[in-house]
């Protein structure tokens, strides 16, 4: 139940939150249809559908019917192995833009590896440098993509 | 008319057997044959990271690659759910049902062949129901106006979201969420720049590859880290004689994997209705006609047959609006829609005339991407298990890279990375509250276009909104909008606290 009132809720939040923003933009008339108009409309609808959803709040029926994931597992994502992704992409961004691609193929896999429980380091080390060697053949020389290798550079965005 | 369709069938092989686009087809398959054998790898994933490799691909070959990851993906995925039991992609989660049994008897080698057989059958089905259903669609599509295809959007933008699984409201307010995030960026028509705060970034708005990726890869791996199921690989030894069903498991097998077919074809035709649900009704179907409804779950050959042909028809015969008409009936053929769009190819009723290459290319190669399938599943079938073993703890990690580099060749733009990132954030947490992910790349790609083509709806009437109930095919798609709505209403007022077969579908990233 208090599933739906949250998702209700962010639902309408968003609504409101582009809606407002539409006001920004020019709404127009039916004649004169103003770019704001669709997005206002569409922000509306969300408002209502937010409405609807915690109106409509029911226990999640069979969702954690067959899929790919451990019956027993928690229900909640595992956090070491989610911040371990996300460390993984910030490492690949920002090394990437400073110490250049191989250094940010290789920590990003490696990060991302070691969150897993069953990870080992000799493990996660072999598997950051085969991915790498492979990155590299494949997207560097074979696709001739536009990355620097090695370089040493300041970060922006 | 019969005659055209073979003169073009004809013209489409020559397209599709050309050697380039041969090997495309065939690293379509492949890759699909290996992303449905891999638990915890999706196809749209899969397509969205190849999607900006393929820009600087002829188009024709871009196509017949993504498509062919589409339908690779069924037949590994069946391989994943008979000696697994785990259903790496939705349409198979049935298969699970008798499949596994069949394997714990020691049959696990026929329910796959039956299973290949089936899908073989199913597919081709599909691609002629393609062949001949898709020219007639476009011919009727010729009185189409602007406003009878805005209409036509808004139907299949709320099938998509109503009658895919989970909540229809959730469903709704997804594609809603697509639609607003298309509106981010550069207006085309004013010019006037909405939602970028600021940001020189967001001035062409989200790019399809960040929320593909950041939906169904991020938040996919996010959500499944450390939480995967453990593999049992007790039955993964199976050589290729093991494969052949014996006389009495091929008749079995034979009626069932027809009927299936059949559902899965009409299945096809109806926007938002995919190859899960297909898969869902065959198997139910045949588990009430059964002269033996006990034997279902319990390693019936029947149970293995129906629903994979209903999967396969469907797949093939999904393709059937997205080509014809330009309507995206779920995630993976919006996805798609913007390669094609990508490619400078407009997509609708004119793709024929316009394109005739890559539209009869496209349905040949389907014929010759099925026949490589089974030729490479059939004999390699000890390889691809021995895949089904790799932990996924050396997948996701492999899998993040090619998404980082993956978004970062869109626009040779680290920015872009971030950008998946944060919607992969966002998208678990849409997922952690229920919703599904899918209807949103449906209503992002659908956006601009619908937008537009209100647009040009309303102005040809000359701001007479009625015109969208005066035009007799408008009102008809209208009409169809609100019996969607209405029966939607009417059953969850009727609903009891007892779940039916829909409610106990599985949650996965592909519908």
């Amino acid at each position: 139940m208090k599933r739906d009132y949250y998702a209700g809720a962010l639902i309408s939040f968003i609504g409101v939150f582009m809606g407002l923003n539409s006001l920004n933009y020019n709404i127009g008339n039916l004649r004169n249809i103003g770019p704001g108009m669709l997005p206002m409309a569409l922000s509306i609808i969300l408002c209502g559908l937010g409405v609807l959803i915690a109106l409509n709040a029911a226990e999640p029926t069979g969702e954690g019917a067959h899929d790919h994931l451990d019956p027993e597992a928690s229900k909640y994502p595992n956090i070491k192995g989610g911040i371990a992704i996300v460390l993984g992409m910030l490492a690949f961004v920002v090394l990437t833009q400073t110490v250049g691609m191989v250094a940010g193929t290789f920590f990003c896999v490696f990060i991302a590896a070691i969150g897993d429980k069953d990870a080992t380091w000799i493990g996660s080390l072999v598997l950051a440098s085969v991915i790498t060697v492979v990155g590299v053949v494949v997207f560097i020389y074979g696709l001739k993509m536009n990355l620097p290798l090695f370089q040493l550079q300041g970060f922006s965005l | 008319m019969m005659a055209d369709v073979f003169t073009n069938m004809a013209y489409g092989f020559g397209v599709a057997l050309q050697p380039m686009n041969l090997l495309y087809c065939l690293i379509g398959v492949l890759i699909g044959n290996l992303v449905g054998v891999l638990p915890g790898l999706g196809v749209l994933s899969a397509i969205s990271i190849l999607l900006p490799l393929t820009y600087k691909v002829p188009h024709v070959g871009a196509i017949l690659m993504l498509a062919g990851i589409y339908y690779g993906a069924q037949y590994g995925g069946a391989i994943c759910s008979i000696l697994l039991n785990l259903p790496c992609h939705p349409p198979h989660a049935v298969t699970c049902l008798d499949g596994f049994p069949l394997t714990k008897q020691g049959k696990g080698g026929t329910a796959l062949g039956i299973t290949m057989m089936g899908s073989f059958f199913g597919a081709s089905f599909g691609i002629v129901q393609m062949m001949f259903m898709a020219p007639l669609l476009v011919m009727a599509s010729q009185q189409f106006g602007a406003a009878d295809i805005c209409s036509l959007m808004l139907l299949g933008l709320l099938a998509g979201s109503t009658l895919s699984r989970g909540s229809a409201l959730k469903g709704v307010s997804m594609t809603v969420l697509g639609l607003l995030l298309a509106t981010v960026g550069n207006d085309p028509q004013t010019g006037q720049e909405r939602f970028t705060f600021g940001s020189l970034h967001m001035y062409e708005g989200f790019e399809i590859v960040a929320i593909a990726l950041g939906l169904f890869g991020i938040a996919e791996f996010m959500k499944t880290v450390n939480r995967m199921a453990p593999i049992n690989a007790a039955y993964t030894n199976v050589k290729f004689r093991d494969l052949w069903p014996s006389k009495a498991d091929f008749k079995l097998g034979a009626m069932p994997a027809f009927r299936g077919t059949i559902i899965g074809s009409l299945c096809s035709l109806i926007p938002g209705v995919g190859p899960t649900i297909a898969s869902f009704i065959a198997y139910a179907t045949e588990k009430k006609i059964s002269k033996t409804p006990e034997r279902f779950g319990h390693g019936a050959i029947e149970g293995v047959a129906c629903p994979e042909a209903a999967t396969h028809s469907s797949v093939q015969g999904d393709f059937i609006p997205t080509m014809s008409l330009g309507i995206p009936g779920d995630a993976v053929m919006a996805l798609l829609l913007s390669a094609l769009i990508i490619h400078n190819v407009q997509p609708g009723p004119q793709l024929v005339t316009q394109h005739p290459d890559i539209f009869w290319g496209l349905i040949a190669s389907f014929w010759i991407g099925n026949i490589m399938l089974m030729v490479l599943n059939m004999p390699m079938i000890g390889l691809w298990v021995k895949l089904l073993t790799i932990p996924y703890k050396f997948l996701y990690p492999a899998a993040l890279f090619f998404i980082c580099i993956g978004t970062y060749s869109v626009n040779n733009s680290l920015f872009g990375v971030m950008e998946t990132l944060a919607i992969g954030l966002a998208g678990l947490l849409f997922m952690q509250l229920g919703f599904q992910p899918a209807p949103v790349l449906l209503g992002f790609v659908l956006g601009k276009q619908f937008e537009e083509t209100f647009r040009r709806a309303v102005t040809i009437s000359h701001y007479d909104m009625s015109v969208f109930v005066t035009r007799p095919i408008s009102a008809l798609f209208l009409s169809l909008c609100v019996v969607l709505i209405g029966s939607q209403v009417y059953f969850t007022f009727r609903r009891t606290k007892k779940p039916g077969l829909l409610t106990a579908m599985p949650v996965g990233d592909l519908e």
